[in-house]
């Protein structure tokens, strides 16, 4: 393979960028391992005096694994849910033909434009209600209905021509055979990149689990992190470490989910 | 054929998840439905218990442990967020309130959020209960709490502003530890302790960004609400109330405080400030006694000396706002009698067995409960016991007028002083909009 | 609209069937397809907003319950009107908007590049992303402390270059929403620039082969082929990020706090103050309505204003 100059030059801009991208993950790897009164001296020390590996044995003690495992558990079952609702209702309202279907559309995503403060306390009395208060089932289901999934996915089919359809259509095939054969692998890096940020803003959750969970055995791990912390406010060293802890599920979901993004291109025939 | 399996893995997983998660809502239903109202007076009667703080921490599993062996008609089910986090407890309390749910025994971290919801008809009337078990309110606690006569919550934690000095430094100046001082010497202490330049200066004293801080020399009047004792005027043409803002543009002019536009611009914290010793001095709560010396992996690198709150003239009562947290009944409870009989033991035997906290209990030994929290210091022999207990003895509660709207009011002076301790208004305006704004707030509430 | 070529296309292939079998088979798929969103959001969206908007009418204070409220007609509406608070936090919303439009096109142009232009594709997808997975408490010290009003790195450059007396930034009322638009944009990059990453490679390779054919340099092809082949996409940025400003909380939580002097509140931020800090549920339900609708005309005015622009 030859190397081409400008893309050389280009990289090594890029590199000079992301530099700038990881300052805030270079800053929490350092603050997870300083001692507690180092994490805010200034100017930023980046490198720790003593490296505190013990910050994060106080982590990955106790309830840690449960959390680790309820956040695995509600963050799958919600992207799998929340994908699969999302793509339906977005071939549904880009590929079918139906009555109203546009107003319906815009009818839904006006939901999204309610702010979640607003909502919180009808939502928990409903809860109360269907008796979904403090389980995981009820923590699930508050992010699967995702109208910001709906928008984006919608947006993917839109731009698949409908030729595709008529010919399998005329080929007798149904819209079920059409959405799951067809259609949805062309759009899958949509669909893989949705997947990605369903998993993150789940993952990521603090208000969700806070509101609506009680049970300290169903805690999720960003109500775990929040633990740390003393009388007299937050253990930013804890935390840090928490949190480090808790950003490689995220990033493997990321790398998994890229994965199919470039899949999917190859499948559409377009080179990167 | 590696991708199918991939696939394959993928969707047991899923299932097996499902499975997992039902089987969990299911115990969760079983456990929630063991109200036992009406079954006999043999199976004990659970109560909620609602705070915030961590229950491994801050001894609470004992706390409980012991009130259960005493009352074994009662079970404590707790139900905390675990962060230290009150206002998170709070909007949990305040929101399963709405919608009906079992709630029984409420802390929350201050007065005016008590109130706040008093007015509401949250909590329960204690007068009749106190009176049945014939607790006398005056001599037990340090703090009455009561609202218009009615006392809807018994005093738990104490928490009382005082000043922290690194005595180190005071040495090094050849300062004393005062005994009792007032905000004119507390300002020569900080002029005199401030030292070097640049981003290596150690300043005399750090203001945090709280709404506490522009109204220091009201904390030992007793008229020192925002609003007037009749419930009906602002307060804040106080003289104290500029008093405390000239306090303020001192520490701006004379660079011995942390100019507030540092505060907040790069979202400073006053404890690292403090015992990185960027700051001598620190006005604060004793809510800081536990960790005076440092945190475990910290180790405070020098000596703490403690001080009663200044006055604002000399020879004036020692008094701190301060706060003391509350316990009360949710007017709601379906077990209001047990819910009485734990606040009760709490308040009154259960903190001091607990020993994290100063409890709000009069004749409370200071000594005692000081060392008990400095079990878990790393270096409890850089704190200054002796100043630190004379401090606690000395410092009376002061409890100004506190209205259900406070948070607003707090807002109010927290917005319109940031323009001043910016320095783009001046003083003369500041007062007149804050007193006029309170004024207006005042009116809208009333 | 594509929408109304979709349905003049329609209607030419399926001639040959019975229309209205047709059309209610269509009708009824499509129900099929949407319901299960549909049901979720409505039992726990749709419901919840037409009972924020009842209470939006009432003196509810929501720790008291449902059961105590009474009807006071339009005063919480017409109490916006005089709200200085509230108006302060919409024109701030609306100045906050000019974030989007920047992060957008820096996102599009870094995803065009890192999607050919580079080598170590796969790193830099990961590098550009952390700061979308790295903690939002991570985010606020870094800014903060760049942003140091005395030490921080970019005054002190500004002093070097002469400048005597720079912006205080975050601590500083005509600079602070500048500053919370900068730190949005950045942050807004990460989600900006993962799914243009993705729609980039649904654009068929075949227009860039052409294109490369005819000589065009790289700015040619990216105005000619990826910026409108993109649009759809963008339309979709746009729309939510207009919605996500408007929505934006967190990040004004732990930079600001909505100061100094309300000078970086935003309506939702005041809608939390209002609601669980002062109790006025009421009325923080009747700013949610307003900001619902207010959304709402925004977003009708871009839906038929995407013609113009956005290439299905």
């Amino acid at each position: 393979m030859k190397w081409n100059i400008y893309k050389l030059i280009t990289t090594m801009f890029m590199i000079v960028g992301g530099i700038i991208f990881l300052i805030p993950f270079i800053w929490m790897l350092s603050a997870s391992l300083k001692p507690e009164a180092e994490v805010f001296s200034y100017p930023i020390q980046w490198i720790p005096s003593v490296f505190m590996w013990e910050n994060y044995t106080a982590v990955w003690t106790g309830e840690f694994l449960l959390a680790y495992w309820n956040s695995i558990k509600v963050t799958v079952i919600t992207t799998v849910i929340a994908v699969t609702f999302s793509s339906m209702a977005a071939y549904g309202f880009s590929k079918i033909q139906f009555k109203g279907r546009d107003i319906l559309f815009l009818l839904i995503l006006a939901t999204f434009m309610i702010p979640a403060q607003a909502i919180l306390v009808p939502q928990f009395i409903i809860y109360q209600y269907l008796n979904l208060f403090d389980t995981h089932m009820g923590l699930i289901l508050l992010n699967s209905f995702s109208v910001f999934g709906t928008f984006l996915l919608r947006q993917f089919y839109i731009s698949i021509p409908d030729d595709y359809i008529h010919s399998a259509k005329i080929d007798g095939a149904g819209h079920f055979t059409i959405f799951t054969r067809i259609i949805t692998p062309m759009v899958l890096p949509g669909i893989a990149t949705y997947a990605i940020l369903v998993f993150i803003f789940t993952w990521n959750d603090y208000q969700g689990p806070l509101i609506f969970l009680r049970s300290d055995h169903l805690s999720t791990i960003q109500i775990y992190i929040a633990k740390f912390a003393s009388e007299s406010g937050i253990m930013y060293s804890l935390t840090m470490a928490g949190t480090v802890s808790a950003i490689f599920p995220l990033i493997l979901a990321f790398i998994l989910g890229q994965r199919y993004v470039i899949e999917g291109m190859a499948s559409s025939g377009v080179k990167g | 054929m590696k991708k199918k399996l991939v696939l394959l893995l993928l969707f047991v997983g899923f299932i097996a998840l499902l499975a997992a998660c039902g089987n969990n809502g299911a115990s969760d239903a079983s456990n929630e439905g063991d109200s036992n109202a009406g079954e006999g007076n043999k199976d004990p009667v659970t109560i909620n218990l609602h705070h915030w703080y961590n229950e491994e921490q801050d001894n609470w599993h004992a706390v409980i442990e012991a009130f259960e062996e005493e009352h074994p008609h009662i079970k404590v089910n707790t139900i905390t967020t675990g962060n230290n986090n009150s206002q998170e407890n709070r909007e949990q309390v305040d929101i399963t309130a709405a919608s009906g749910g079992k709630l029984d025994v409420i802390m929350l971290s201050n007065e005016a959020d008590l109130n706040q919801r008093v007015a509401y008809g949250m909590f329960e009337p204690l007068n009749d209960y106190i009176e049945k078990v014939g607790l006398n309110m005056e001599e037990t606690f340090l703090v009455d709490q009561s609202i218009d006569g009615v006392y809807y919550s018994l005093p738990a934690k104490y928490s009382m502003m005082f000043v922290m000095l690194n005595k180190d430094a005071l040495d090094e100046a050849g300062l004393d530890i005062p005994k009792e001082w007032t905000w004119d010497e507390f300002m020569e202490y900080a002029a005199a302790l401030t030292q070097g330049e640049g981003s290596n200066k150690r300043y005399g004293t750090y203001f945090e960004w709280w709404p506490f801080y522009r109204t220091l020399a009201l904390t030992n009047h007793e008229d020192a609400g925002y609003v007037k004792p009749d419930g009906k005027t602002s307060n804040m043409d106080h003289p104290m109330f500029r008093k405390s803002l000239e306090i303020r543009e001192r520490g701006e002019q004379e660079g011995w405080a942390t100019p507030h536009a540092d505060v907040i611009g790069a979202g400073l914290n006053y404890r690292t400030e403090y015992f990185n010793q960027r700051a001598a001095m620190l006005v604060t709560g004793s809510f800081m006694v536990a960790e005076a010396g440092g945190v475990p992996g910290s180790p405070s690198e020098f000596t703490t000396a403690f001080a009663p709150i200044p006055t604002s003239v000399k020879g004036d009562p020692i008094t701190s706002g301060g706060g003391v947290e509350t316990i009360s009944i949710y007017s709601g409870s379906e077990h209001k009698d047990e819910a009485f009989e734990f606040i009760y033991w709490y308040t009154t035997k259960g903190i001091h067995l607990q020993g994290k906290y100063i409890p709000a209990t009069a004749g409370t030994d200071y000594k005692d409960i000081v060392q008990r929290l400095l079990e878990d210091s790393p270096a409890p022999e850089k704190v200054d016991i002796d100043s630190l207990v004379h401090t606690l003895e000395v410092t009376n509660v002061m409890r100004p007028l506190i209205v259900p709207y406070q948070p607003e009011l707090d807002s109010v002076v927290q917005n319109l002083t940031d323009e001043f301790l910016l320095g783009s208004e001046d003083m003369d305006t500041t007062i007149e909009k804050v007193h006029q704004r309170v004024q207006q707030v005042i009116d809208e509430n009333n | 609209m594509a929408g109304k070529v979709e349905i003049g296309e329609t209607s030419t292939v399926v001639k040959k069937r019975p229309k209205m079998k047709d059309k209610t088979k269509e009708t009824w798929a499509g129900i099929l397809f949407v319901s299960p969103l549909i049901i979720g959001t409505s039992i726990l969206v749709i419901i919840p907003i037409f009972m924020a908007l009842i209470v939006s009418f009432t003196d509810y204070v929501f720790i008291r319950g449902m059961g105590e409220m009474t009807f006071t007609g339009l005063k919480n509406y017409t109490r916006m009107l005089t709200d200085a608070q509230f108006i302060k936090s919409l024109v701030n919303n609306l100045i906050l908007l000019c974030a989007i439009p920047v992060s957008m096109g820096i996102a599009l142009l870094l995803a065009t590049i890192i999607n050919k232009y580079v080598y170590f594709k796969s790193l830099f997808r990961v590098i550009y992303f952390m700061p979308f997975i790295s903690s939002i408490v991570a985010i606020a010290v870094v800014f903060q402390l760049l942003f140091h009003p005395s030490f921080g790195p970019i005054n002190e450059f500004l002093m070097w270059l002469g400048i005597s007396d720079p912006p205080r930034w975050l601590a500083d009322t005509r600079w602070a929403l500048a500053t919370i638009i900068i730190i949005q944009i950045w942050t807004g990059l990460g989600f900006n620039l993962i799914i243009y990453l993705a729609a980039l490679q649904n654009i068929p390779k075949e227009l860039y082969e052409a294109a490369d054919m005819d000589g065009a340099n790289f700015w040619g092809k990216f105005r000619r082929i990826t910026v409108p082949m993109i649009t759809p996409t963008s339309f979709f940025l746009f729309m939510m990020g207009i919605i996500g400003s408007f929505k934006s909380f967190e990040l004004i939580v732990v930079l600001t706090g909505g100061g100094p002097n309300y000078a970086t509140s935003t309506l939702v931020y005041y809608i939390y103050e209002r609601a669980f800090l002062n109790l006025n549920s009421a009325y923080a339900a009747a700013l949610s309505i307003f900001l619902l609708l207010f959304l709402l005309v925004l977003t009708i005015i871009n839906w038929y204003g995407q013609k113009k622009w956005v290439h299905y």
